[in-house]
């Protein structure tokens, strides 16, 4: 029986994802009178479709039990590899543009999935590893120089609106019904939340691990591709250090969603308000002229608040009085 | 047979095996290494990872991960500049307030992690979020100048006008921590809570404050490696300490620290970091690029953690 | 033979220079229930590995599976060709679905049918005449519901081979007779059925033919009925045994020592009182989920109860954690040995030493190695803890070995020695010789008697009545958290005290 009690239950940290961003949004409205007009909301969407789409593939990578910390190198090199097509070719073929970048994005991110996948070494230190060297041979090869001054057609797109949206904007929403359908209408779907829930019993039926782990890593580094064709579009130029530190912001985005770091439970539609929330705080900050540097610390709240709050939600079911057993950090290792 | 096993099991020596190749390798390619005074630069150049990295393996081996220690030490330059510079406190004044407030922000740690038994992870992304927010809300986002020359002596003094004094302060905190950890009773608990926190709990041993204390560790670690730092480069700035955070994982795990908690050793740890800095400083002294020796040392990373994968499944 | 579903030839496994299967041959026929037995390290579960595809044989076996040579099994293969596992561990997703778990291999194309993955998942449970909410997510279930799950996995595969490993370890009675129903119902369809089980009164209740392997070796295969309880014992252990009644000689005191007085913790259980009289063993039996281990938990500090008191040796003591607990004399030996017990990757010293370590320092406050050591070492002697292993381990002496590499009989002396080390008052063992070998079992049945003869008091819970019936001098039996009977154990009968179990407690599975 689905009563709303149920969806309720299952849905506890969208909803209250959604009344804390309404709950700000009620304040900052007091505050100031520029945030409650349809521009200034449409630009906090405008404005978080990179990371919003980066979070996306995130949490497909914590579903699996994984995380990467790599993609703000793989961003860069995105990033690096577009605007130097668009150099070459004076921007007249964005499709191709993306298509080159989404292409570079796999490759990165399917070194991650292979490294994990084969050699059963823990993700975290994998990304590490390919971070450092992937961030290196970037800044090698270019020398650390931007590519600027890039021109086109291919420059207007990021920001092309259709009605008040960008264009930027149409392909987050694109990214998250596609996931969605990848992840609930398809066997490999099927397979990424099997082997997130039970790795040793997705084995013994035969679901390939390695596979799921290659095919998320990929997702992660198309997306990569993605928005970082979009981040060159919209800026005009590229930086070899491009998207560093941007890991911890996507990590924040999926978990504030909802997404639970052992693997296994995905939530999209909460990793999509968790980027927004991020977005929002922004945006109130600059409406409400607080300076630029207490921006940090209003993130660092919002985060501790969710996941105390979320720890209560989880200590909330064991009603008589049981103290939980769990701890930090993959604790039953028992084989 | 059995003992060539044994000893090619050792991590610990077979990691220092590998810093004496190092060490001989880049004595013979550069003229500049092989001289005392780099070589005192080396032992400098090594502290502020190793501190780092001793206040991670603690987190690490008790099954977590303290992210927050880079903003931890960040913030603690940036208190001590403060302090110290405008505020014109006395160092000794200043030293003490600033252990303090790091310790409470070790506790917050602690206390998310161990008493509401958030995951690690993620407890400190958020903690790390905060610690810069407040170093760069006092700092006002710029580094702090800080110009106390007694204060100067904590990373730029030497001792008989050769060894730093820095270096005194990592082989002090690093024997401290060996001993704490492989030896005290705290320490082993660590390694059991890491091993399993539910085994732990039914044999009675007390998750909360001893995850508490792991924290509080980690915490004053990063109050030392800020010290360093504040008096090497004579301010305080709230994002000064972030690119250790990684590194320090990155050295703890090739030090043979595992990843998932409960196994591995102080000492492999800062062999680890040793390691790290001989190929940075190495590199250094032939000439090579700063960007050629992240890819070498990632390289090196994922090269050791392959064959040790590999070396696993034979046996 | 009449038709053959699997058969296995000459098949042997050496794990780095040990034999832990030699030249074992076995067939399954369809629709009978073939039980595999043997003592732990027999080598059952790496055959059955072998069979899942999880496992490489040695060169020189073969398995036929439905008249064909299979090859280079995986696990993929093996379950196409019609042999599923069901673990002990059951092995299903806990963050899917009810109709998800069971239809998961089901759904071929790329795309998944939500509603044709529910038809799939009802017609299943249909054969089985079992009732299961498809939408509830599997975590939410009860584990006995779980294993039903499991079992309709293995029937949508259209597995001609269902492999059971110790089916009822977590299961109440209530749930056994149930899934000897669907037993009945799957063998019906043409199905073969390996069980695998450590209880012998289950195996004479299912199995139509049994097998036994000891030390890797195939030692007899006969019909069930050509085989009595002493027979398989000592086919099993290859040595006379006898599950003797072990009770005190000398007379049970009226001095009590341990109390615990109307404790309540909801929803688990509810106005407990007990007494426990010197030199006695108390029995907690009922089935799985009547509150036994929480009450246990709640003694032990581990949960805080609503309200109730204890007392030892008649001082009232308030518990208020393990570490409290272990403090006034309260030990307990966690019910799941691999998930609550044992220190996995440490050493038997480090797991032995891990509750006692203020007693192992050294001057100036730090672990004595040496101290470790002796302690490890005196209880490896006394309590006879024989490490099976291979040479090159053996050099390093039974107190170094990591845990992992012990025998479940073994890993449980350690946790005994964990306990002894602290000196109890009051000791609860859950469980304690739940999946161990016979003569292991034994051994802790006399340490427990021993226990109880120097004046601690054993609070003993098992399902297992035949052993809570032989070595208890009193029963209690839980049922939905409460207490409803107190006998004295020479009164009991096994089908007496399963009825009080039962009582009221309804068939609510399915």
């Amino acid at each position: 029986m689905t009563t709303f009690k149920s969806v309720a239950k299952s849905k506890t940290r969208e909803i209250i994802l959604i009344a804390v961003i309404i709950a700000i949004g009620i304040v900052v409205s007091f505050l100031s009178e520029s945030f409650l007009n349809l521009r200034n909301l449409t630009n906090i969407l405008n404005n978080n479709a990179i990371i919003g789409i980066m979070a996306i593939g995130m949490m497909i990578i914590i579903v699996t039990g994984n995380i990467d910390v790599s993609v703000g190198a793989q961003f860069a090199v995105c990033a690096m590899v577009s605007a130097a097509y668009v150099k070459m070719t004076g921007g007249t073929n964005p499709l191709l543009t993306f298509l080159i970048s989404i292409l570079t994005g796999i490759v990165l991110g399917m070194i991650n999935g292979f490294f994990v996948a084969k050699f059963n070494i823990p993700a975290i230190v994998v990304t590490l590893g390919t971070l450092s060297i992937i961030r290196g041979a970037l800044l090698l090869i270019t020398n650390g120089k931007w590519i600027s001054d890039l021109k086109g057609p291919f420059i207007k797109i990021a920001n092309y609106r259709v009605g008040t949206l960008t264009f930027s904007v149409y392909v987050w929403f694109l990214v998250i019904i596609v996931t969605y359908l990848i992840l609930y209408r398809t066997r490999t779907g099927r397979n990424i939340v099997a082997v997130g829930g039970n790795k040793n019993a997705a084995e013994r039926i035969g679901i390939s691990q390695s596979s799921v782990y290659m095919f998320s890593f990929g997702y992660m580094g198309a997306l990569s591709g993605i928005a970082s064709t979009l981040y060159v579009s919209k800026l005009a130029i590229a930086q070899p250090t491009a998207g560093m530190g941007i890991e911890m912001k996507l990590i924040a985005a999926a978990v504030l969603g909802g997404t639970v770091f052992s693997g296994g439970i995905a939530s999209i539609f909460g990793t999509f308000l968790g980027s927004l929330l991020f977005g929002l705080i922004e945006n109130a900050l600059v409406l409400t002229k607080v300076p630029v540097y207490w921006q940090s610390l209003a993130t660092g709240v919002v985060l501790i608040a969710a996941v105390v709050s979320s720890a209560y939600q989880a200590g909330g079911l064991h009603a008589g009085g049981k103290r939980s057993v769990k701890g930090g950090r993959q604790n039953d290792k028992t084989k | 047979m059995t003992k060539l096993n044994k000893i090619a099991n050792n991590n610990e020596l077979t990691l220092t095996f590998f810093a004496l190749l190092l060490f001989i390798g880049f004595s013979f390619a550069s003229p500049y290494f092989f001289r005392l005074g780099n070589l005192m630069q080396v032992t400098a150049q090594l502290v502020e990872l190793g501190l780092m990295t001793l206040a991670m393996s603690a987190s690490i081996i008790s099954g977590g991960m303290d992210l927050s220690i880079g903003a931890m030490t960040s913030l603690c330059t940036v208190l001590l500049a403060t302090f110290m510079g405008s505020m014109e406190m006395p160092m000794g004044t200043a030293i003490l307030m600033t252990l303090a407030i790091s310790m409470l922000c070790g506790m917050l740690n602690g206390f998310l992690c161990g008493y509401l038994k958030i995951n690690s992870m993620l407890a400190t992304l958020g903690t790390q979020a905060l610690f810069t927010g407040l170093g760069l809300v006092i700092s006002k986002g710029v580094t702090i100048q800080c110009l106390n020359e007694r204060f100067f002596f904590f990373g730029q003094g030497r001792i008989g006008g050769q060894l730093p004094f820095q270096t005194v302060i990592l082989i002090v905190t690093a024997v401290f921590s060996i001993i704490l950890i492989s030896k005290s009773k705290w320490g082993r608990h660590v390694y059991l809570i890491g091993s399993s926190s539910k085994v732990a709990q039914f044999a009675g041993i007390n998750y909360e404050w001893n995850i508490m204390l792991v924290y509080v560790f980690s915490a004053i670690m990063s109050f030392i490696c800020a010290i360093v730092i504040t008096s090497r480069i004579s301010g305080g700035r709230a994002d000064v300490a972030d690119p250790l955070v990684l590194q320090s994982v990155s050295a703890a795990v090739f030090g043979g620290i595992s990843i998932t908690g409960g196994a591995g050793n102080i000492t492999g740890a800062i062999i680890g970091v040793i390691v790290f800095t001989l190929v940075s400083n190495g590199m250094n002294m032939m000439g090579a690029s700063q960007f050629l020796q992240q890819i070498i040392i990632g390289s090196i990373l994922l090269l050791v953690l392959m064959l040790r994968q590999i070396a696993k499944k034979r046996q | 033979m009449e038709n053959v579903i699997l058969e296995v030839k000459n098949l042997s496994k050496t794990y780095s220079g040990i034999t832990v299967l030699n030249e074992v041959s076995f067939d399954l026929r369809a629709g009978e229930v073939h039980a595999l037995v043997g003592e732990n390290g027999a080598g059952k579960s790496t055959m059955i590995k072998i069979i899942a595809g999880v496992e490489k044989p040695d060169e020189g076996g073969e398995i036929y599976i439905n008249g064909s040579r299979a090859t280079r099994l995986t696990a993929a293969k093996s379950i196409q060709m019609g042999v599923t596992v069901i673990y002990q561990d059951i092995s299903l997703f806990p963050n899917l679905t009810v109709a998800e778990n069971i239809s998961i291999e089901k759904n071929k194309s790329m795309i998944v049918n939500r509603s044709e993955m529910k038809r799939i998942a009802q017609e299943a449970l249909d054969t089985m005449g079992v009732k299961l909410d498809l939408d509830a997510k599997l975590g939410d279930i009860s584990i006995g519901k779980q294993q039903l799950v499991a079992i309709a996995r293995a029937i949508t595969f259209k597995s001609k081979v269902i492999v059971m490993d110790e089916p009822t370890a977590a299961l109440s009675s209530a749930e056994v007779d149930m899934l000897y129903n669907i037993i009945r119902a799957v063998k019906a369809q043409g199905i073969g059925i390996i069980y695998i089980s450590h209880k012998l009164d289950e195996i004479f209740t299912v199995a139509d033919r049994i097998s036994i392997l000891r030390d890797g070796k195939m030692v007899a295969c006969d019909d069930a009925s050509a085989f009595d309880n002493q027979k398989l014992i000592n086919l099993m252990v290859g040595r006379e045994l006898r599950f003797i009644p072990m009770r005190n000689e000398e007379e049970a005191s009226d001095e009590t020592i341990f109390e615990v007085r109307n404790m309540t913790c909801e929803p688990f259980f509810r106005n407990v009182s007990f007494q426990l009289k010197k030199h006695e063993i108390l029995g907690l039996t009922g089935l799985v989920g009547a509150g036994r281990s929480e009450l246990a938990h709640a003694i032990f500090g581990l949960m805080k109860p609503h309200s109730g008191e204890i007392f030892i040796h008649g001082e009232k003591v308030v518990v208020k954690s393990p570490e409290d607990a272990i403090l006034k004399g309260i030990g307990y030996l966690p019910e799941d040995r691999r998930k609550q017990g044992l220190f996995h990757g440490h050493s038997m010293t480090c797991n032995i030493s891990a509750v006692t370590l203020s007693k192992h320092l050294n001057r100036i406050k730090l672990i004595s190695r040496k101290k470790e050591l002796k302690t490890a070492s005196d209880y490896i002697n006394k309590l006879s803890i024989r490490p099976n292993l291979p040479s090159t381990m053996s050099t390093l002496g039974p107190a170094s070995i990591n845990v992992e590499n012990m025998s479940g009989g073994n890993q449980q002396k350690a946790l005994f020695s964990r306990w002894l080390e602290t000196g109890p008052k009051v000791l609860i063992v859950d469980e304690p010789t739940c999946g161990i070998d016979v003569g292991a079992k034994l051994e802790i049945h006399k340490l427990l008697r021993q226990l109880a003869k120097n004046g601690v008091a054993v609070i003993l819970i098992s399902s297992d009545l035949p052993e809570i019936l032989a070595i208890s001098d009193r029963i209690l039996v839980m049922c939905k958290g409460t207490v409803v009977d107190e006998t004295v154990a020479g009164e009991a009968t096994q089908e007496g005290v399963l009825e009080k179990g039962l009582m009221g407690s309804g068939r609510e599975i399915g």
